[in-house]
């Protein structure tokens, strides 16, 4: 498997039930709001000494080996997020304590775990703090890493820039309106196992939803982009016998 | 950082929001004071429309945020991504009247919501809030009495170094009050247009007086002095007054039960004639020398339900006793009138104008007077403040005046005021230099025509005054400023040095202006202004101290300050134009 890397998965929309056992729900900002795919709602953690606890019963037994989150204000106050499972008598580390120092997308790998209840521990160092999105489950990587060609989404950056100068020429102002990145992901040389088996759910969820990317999860393993897919989904195209290449327009935030 | 310090970096990031501010229950469902008792499921919105409980409804505002899709917003931001855009007419003064009022058209696309953080009950609902409807449709459906609520515009820049979810509270805030609601359409678009306060006085609104419901109980004579009104209209009249009955004005100095008793009958020129019963008993609006900010103020708040708070009464009030201390002013009004109206008219008897100042959430009063020497004004020029190809000049020779004839002292306050024969006096006065061959030749009147004016003083100044500053064809002059310098306002007096605006040695001459329209062109980063000329034909001064040396070997400051005696052509020594004793 690739160096690239697409976090999608969310064992949170299978929640049956989930409690707060340390802590309390904000009802106007409730825990729903950090997995509802949408930014411009959050989850609001009111300052407290306390790390916040969140227990999640989900349908059935699921399991992870990645957790990510974006737009949250946490690393401003200092805080971190850890998630844990129940191993069956108790509750064990999952990932590490992640202590993000920007507001950057974050995604973290770690050993795959299996359960059907999951804990995020958010400590918020006792200042108020929000958080958009949180995604944990089993991470997809493609067969082969990205080609020649390939922007990576940090670098994509689609910036509209809006100069003012004098009667006279000299330079007044700028600004500029950041819009994110944009970039195409080319898909070559994929089997029929893994479009069936890996593509296809992953694109079923991309019809609809975000989903973080890790462009080179080896070597620049913070370079994460909060993408979505843009425009028509390209379909698989048969190459060769047994194998297919598609193109993935996608944009979003990387900062 | 502060906002004026991230709007004049170069690489701002400017970011607009617009607020809706809607009226919203403080109480809890069936938690006391509210008393409503409806199952899980059926409780209201805490919106008026479907209080189950009205008498103890606990009226606060809720304000729902919306932003055009950028990145690099702060995390805790709630604002929905839904704006689409926003096309703004805004605010365009003149100096003697109201102008054209602001009005702003927001674009939203709809969606679908999950209600969370708007229905504080969503999760006792027996729908799925998601799937049914979409956001605005049950917005709309919730608040059906926005008119007049608060639609607030938030200009700012996004500071990279320092997110915070406070950031807005550092924003230029433009607030404008919603007028209605169109859609959500087919397309999903939603269309919400708001204007600013002004618009309360329109006429179709706002009347002054209001119309009386009262009506002769009894037929009366030309010299009664006691009427019986109808039963049970009494309240509409206070213990003493001024009331108009068919074409006759009479006052009243006392109410006893029904009756209205002390008639003087056929006041203000009016004659006392005999009435029949049911015949109207209108009560009149009567200003008697008052100060015209006190005039334009009582018509605002008492006539068109401007709440107070928007009307800086003590700044008013300053520049009020500072430029129209000889100018009060008197009126009887007989029959309801258009406030709108009537405010054009005291406007215009006192050359001066109101504007509503979305910036600073208030209306603004100024009277149109000559700048003076000591005033330091901001001055903008072709090199560090003017843009790039974006000035265009006109003569306004429609605002050209060569001689004023003011009407005044109304005769009959009950016939037509545009009548000129219904005014006992008038004024006149002409510039004929202005009016000889050798200038234009050609005459431009204004004609004011007002019964608020019932002296000979206020007429010859307002006269003075119009002469003084349009004797002269003003030029109409538009421009773009950078955001850096967009503090300059609507309302602002600012001097001009362009290359389009020269002296007859072609010279970028200096010239005042007066900012009549502030239009935000490019977000954040362009504004387009026009602006009026706003010069005194000849140069204004105080008289001097006799320390002063001759004109030549005076300082600047002091030649801006205080007149000298020009030659008998009009000139100084250097060829300087010379000063004018008006």
């Amino acid at each position: 498997m690739s160096k690239l890397k697409i976090g999608y998965e969310n064992l949170l929309e299978y929640t049956s039930s989930y409690t707060f056992s340390v802590g309390t729900e904000d009802s106007s900002n409730p825990f729903a709001n950090c997995y509802d795919n949408l930014l411009y709602d959050n989850m609001t953690l009111a300052a407290s000494a306390t790390p916040y606890e969140i227990e999640v019963t989900l349908d059935t037994s699921r399991s992870a080996d990645y957790i990510s989150f974006y737009k949250t204000n946490i690393s401003a106050a200092g805080g971190s997020i850890k998630l844990q499972y129940w191993n069956g008598t108790a509750w064990a580390d999952a990932s590490t304590t992640i202590s993000p120092t920007d507001t950057t997308p974050v995604l973290k790998t770690f050993t795959t775990r299996s359960s059907n209840k999951w804990k995020l521990i958010i400590d918020n160092n006792n200042v108020e703090v929000t958080i958009s999105d949180i995604k944990f489950g089993d991470i997809i990587s493609t067969e082969f890493g990205v080609y020649i060609g390939f922007s990576v989404p940090s670098l994509a950056r689609e910036v509209e820039y809006f100069d003012n100068k004098s009667n006279t020429g000299l330079p007044l102002g700028r600004s500029i309106r950041s819009l994110g990145f944009k970039t195409t992901l080319d898909i070559e040389f994929m089997t029929d196992s893994y479009a069936r088996s890996t593509w296809l759910p992953f694109i079923k969820h991309a019809e609809k939803y975000p989903f973080y990317l890790a462009w080179n999860f080896t070597d620049y393993s913070s370079e994460i982009a909060y993408a979505i897919t843009d425009g028509p989904i390209g379909k698989p195209s048969q190459t060769h016998t047994g194998r297919a290449m598609v193109n993935l327009n996608i944009n979003g935030f990387t900062e | 950082m502060a906002y004026a310090t991230l709007r004049d970096k170069m690489g701002r990031l400017p970011v607009t929001v617009v607020e809706l501010v809607l009226d919203y229950c403080a109480n809890t469902y069936s938690v006391a004071p509210c008393t409503a008792s409806g199952a899980a499921g059926s409780e209201c919105y805490n919106c008026f429309a479907n209080c189950q409980d009205t008498p103890n409804f606990n009226k606060t505002t809720k304000t729902y945020r919306f932003i055009d899709n950028i990145d690099g917003l702060p995390a805790g931001l709630t604002a929905i991504p839904a704006l689409e855009s926003i096309s703004l007419a805004p605010t365009k003064i003149v100096p003697n009247g109201i102008g054209q009022r602001a009005s702003v058209t927001v674009t939203f696309r709809d969606f679908p919501h999950h209600d969370r953080g708007i229905d504080p009950y969503v999760s006792t609902r027996s729908y799925d809030p998601t799937t049914q409807g979409s956001f605005f449709g049950k917005l709309k459906a919730r608040n059906p009495y926005y008119i007049n609520r608060k639609l607030i515009i938030r200009t700012g820049y996004i500071d990279q170094d320092n997110f915070d979810t406070t950031f807005l509270t550092d924003f230029q805030a433009r607030t404008y009050f919603i007028e209605r609601f169109e859609g959500p359409d087919t397309s999903g678009q939603v269309k919400i247009i708001a204007k600013d306060i002004l618009k309360l006085a329109d006429n179709d609104r706002a009347k002054a007086p209001v119309v009386s419901d009262g009506t002769l109980n009894s037929s009366i004579t030309s010299s009664d002095t006691t009427l019986t009104l109808a039963i049970g209209y009494t309240t509409t009249y206070p213990s003493s007054g001024t009331i108009r009955i068919n074409n006759e004005v009479i006052t009243y100095s006392g109410k006893s039960g029904d009756s209205l008793t002390g008639l003087t009958r056929g006041e203000n020129n009016t004659t006392a004639s005999a009435h029949n019963a049911s015949d109207s008993v209108q009560l009149c609006l009567v200003y008697s020398a008052q100060k015209p900010s006190d005039v334009l103020q009582d018509l605002l708040t008492n006539y068109a339900s401007v709440d107070s708070s928007f009307i800086p009464s003590v700044d008013w009030t300053t520049e009020n006793d500072s430029k129209l201390a000889s100018n009060n002013i008197t009126a009887v009004i007989t029959e309801p009138t258009g406030v709108q109206d009537l405010i054009e008219e005291v406007l215009k008897s006192t050359l001066s104008y109101i504007w509503w100042d979305e910036i600073d959430q208030e209306i603004k009063f100024k009277v149109s007077f000559p700048v003076s020497p000591r005033d330091s004004l901001t001055t903008i020029d072709d090199n560090n403040n003017i843009l790039d190809t974006s000035v265009t000049v006109k003569d306004d020779e429609k605002k050209r005046i060569s001689e004023v004839i003011v009407y005044y002292n109304q005769h009959n306050p009950t016939e037509n005021n545009d009548d000129k024969v219904n005014f006992s006096s008038i004024y006149a006065q002409i510039d004929t230099d202005a009016e000889s061959v050798n200038k234009y030749g050609v005459k431009s009147t204004l004609e004011v025509i007002s019964r608020w004016i019932t002296s000979s003083g206020p007429a010859i100044e307002i006269a003075g005054r119009s002469l003084n500053l349009f004797s002269d064809t003003p030029r109409l002059i538009k421009f773009k400023l950078d955001a850096k310098d967009s503090d300059i306002k609507t309302g602002d007096i600012i001097t001009i040095t362009s290359s389009s605006i020269q002296d007859a040695t072609g010279l970028s001459s200096s010239t005042n202006f007066l900012v009549t329209k502030r239009f935000e062109r490019v977000q954040g980063t362009t504004y387009e202004y026009e602006a009026l000329e706003f010069s005194l034909g000849s140069r204004v001064a105080y008289i001097g101290p006799d320390t002063l040396n001759d004109y030549t070997a005076e300082t600047d400051d002091n030649i801006r300050l205080y007149g000298f005696i020009s030659d008998n052509f009009g000139f100084m020594t250097n060829g300087d134009g010379g000063y004018k004793i008006a």
